[in-house]
């Protein structure tokens, strides 16, 4: 919503939190949010493939994007992630 | 002396009944699980009843809108990859593993094997393509296909029980979950698996159901009580259901050496085509007078032992028609008058599911001691003349019973049931 509001990119982090959230399939100790940005999404969260698509999908679908799949391979981190998201987010909605 | 397949497990989620003893009771005192229910929010559609699957809830092709009671289980991870029926499924399964003493873990491991009946979900597929046609082509639901195409039974529930015996889906319309059982009871005589999982299900949406108003094959009946009446004069068409049923199927000598009852003896089984319509039946059920000779005969079985026959009989006009046909062929011909009923009066057509399900209520019928009747049969179709159709479920101990289904295509399935020794 802070997104939509003010086009502010960053406001995506806790959507993007939310969203692994919702397809992690082991559920770790910590909150997603505490862990440190280098935690790799297959090798510590048990994202594989499958699950990294509806991730993929769910977010197309939510910010109206497409995602290619060669940008997909380069996002390894939360991150990485998370600067993919905010870079991907429609111009036209940012401040 | 090839391996005696036996049934040690059932579980449920039917419209009469979520549990095998409110399944045992709606059998014998001839309870239905029909309901009014408008399809696709309108009222005038002619198509006014469903057999309504209780305690679960799919308004929507997503499953964050989705319900289900708190004694199914159901992860998070695995409910994205699932049709509505593949809900029914694993509350089924895991009562039919319950039933059977059996752990999760004692499918994993080759022994057992997992042959599933269901038509896919029309109604997951249709939110899928139409995710697809919306951005032409470019994104869809990841899980769209395995959601919701045929097979979409079989892929779940062999990766989460990771089974790793024979997997395999089956697609013969109404006679689906026979096909299954059929050739499950092969895999245990030819030795190829020690323990089979057959599973039944179907989706209970309108997209499901109502596609069969098409063909003008449901009963445009109002009242819940009347709607579905095989072998009535007054039958009008099919009521549609949903749900699934899940059978534990067993090398005899497994089952004993686990020390798990027996429930029923799997002695026999046949099957055979009209070679007639894609949709019709054939006008003197040649097909399925022909799956009753060969299942009797792979059973050793003569008609004059056979104390009861359930029926496929869905309340159709000409469907119901020529069964009594068949059925008159096998058995009032050789002087053999056991009795009759279609349980579809209570549930309703359970499609893929059919036959999984009426092969779990003769089992049923063999363990508890008696005959469930043919409710709502008010005035005999005239070409039911010569068949025992009783009004009211029996107190009457069955040893042998014979399990009818016919498909699309003239696709006719029977097995032979023997009560356990």
């Amino acid at each position: 919503m802070h997104y939509r509001t003010t086009g502010d990119a960053a406001a995506l982090d806790p959507v993007i939190v939310a969203i692994l959230n919702d397809f992690i399939p082991n559920k770790p100790e910590q909150p997603l949010g505490d862990l440190p940005g280098s935690t790799r999404l297959m090798e510590d969260l048990g994202f594989d493939s499958l699950a990294i698509t509806e991730v993929v999908f769910f977010t197309e679908e939510l910010l109206g994007i497409t995602i290619a799949n060669e940008e997909i391979l380069q996002v390894r981190t939360l991150d990485d992630l998370r600067g993919f998201v905010r870079a991907k987010a429609p111009a036209k909605n940012r401040g | 002396m090839s391996p005696l397949p036996v049934i040690t497990g059932l579980g449920f989620i039917t419209s009469i009944g979520n549990d095998r003893a409110t399944v045992v009771q709606s059998l014998r005192e001839l309870r239905h699980g029909i309901e009014l229910h408008t399809f696709f929010g309108n009222p005038a559609l002619p198509v006014k009843v469903a057999g309504t699957i209780k305690g679960f809830s799919f308004p929507s092709t997503h499953w964050r809108d989705w319900r289900w009671p708190d004694n199914v289980a159901v992860d998070r991870e695995l409910v994205r990859g699932l049709a509505p029926h593949g809900v029914y499924a694993l509350g089924a399964v895991q009562q039919a593993l319950a039933d059977a003493s059996l752990h999760p873990a004692d499918l994993a491991g080759g022994e057992t094997g997992l042959f599933c009946a269901s038509a896919g979900s029309p109604a997951m597929l249709g939110t899928f393509l139409d995710q697809m046609r919306a951005t032409r082509g470019e994104r869809g639901n990841p899980m769209g296909i395995v959601s919701s195409i045929a097979g979409t039974l079989n892929f779940n529930l062999a990766a989460h029980y990771k089974i790793t015996g024979a997997v395999c889906g089956f697609v013969s319309a109404c006679a689906s979950s026979s096909n299954a059982l059929g050739y499950a009871i092969d895999e245990i005589r030819l030795g190829r698996q020690r323990r089979m999982l057959v599973v039944g299900a179907e989706d209970m949406t309108d997209e499901s159901i109502i596609a069969f108003s098409t063909l003008r094959a449901l009963s445009n009946q109002a009242d819940p009580a009347k709607a579905s009446r095989p072998f009535d004069r007054k039958r009008d068409g099919f009521v549609g259901t949903g749900g699934a049923v899940a059978l534990i199927v067993e090398d005899a000598a497994l089952a004993r050496s686990r020390g798990v009852k027996i429930q029923a003896e799997l002695i026999g089984w046949g099957q055979a085509g009209d070679g007639y319509s894609v949709a019709a039946s054939h006008p003197e059920g040649a097909g399925l007078r022909e799956a009753m000779r060969r299942a009797l005969a792979d059973a050793r079985v003569s008609p004059g032992e056979i104390d009861y026959v359930n029926a496929h009989a869905t309340s159709t006009p000409a469907g119901d028609r020529s069964e009594a046909l068949a059925l008159q062929a096998i058995f009032t011909q050789n002087g053999a008058r056991p009795r009759i009923s279609s349980t579809k009066a209570l549930t309703g057509h359970g499609l893929s599911l059919a036959g999984a399900m009426e092969a779990a209520f003769c089992t049923l019928a063999l363990t508890e001691g008696f005959i469930p009747g043919a409710a709502h049969l008010e005035e005999p179709d005239a070409v039911c003349e010569g068949l025992d159709l009783p009004r009211v479920s029996l107190p009457i101990q069955p040893e042998y019973v014979l399990n009818n289904s016919s498909g699309f295509g003239g696709t006719n399935v029977c097995h032979v049931l023997r009560r356990a020794r």
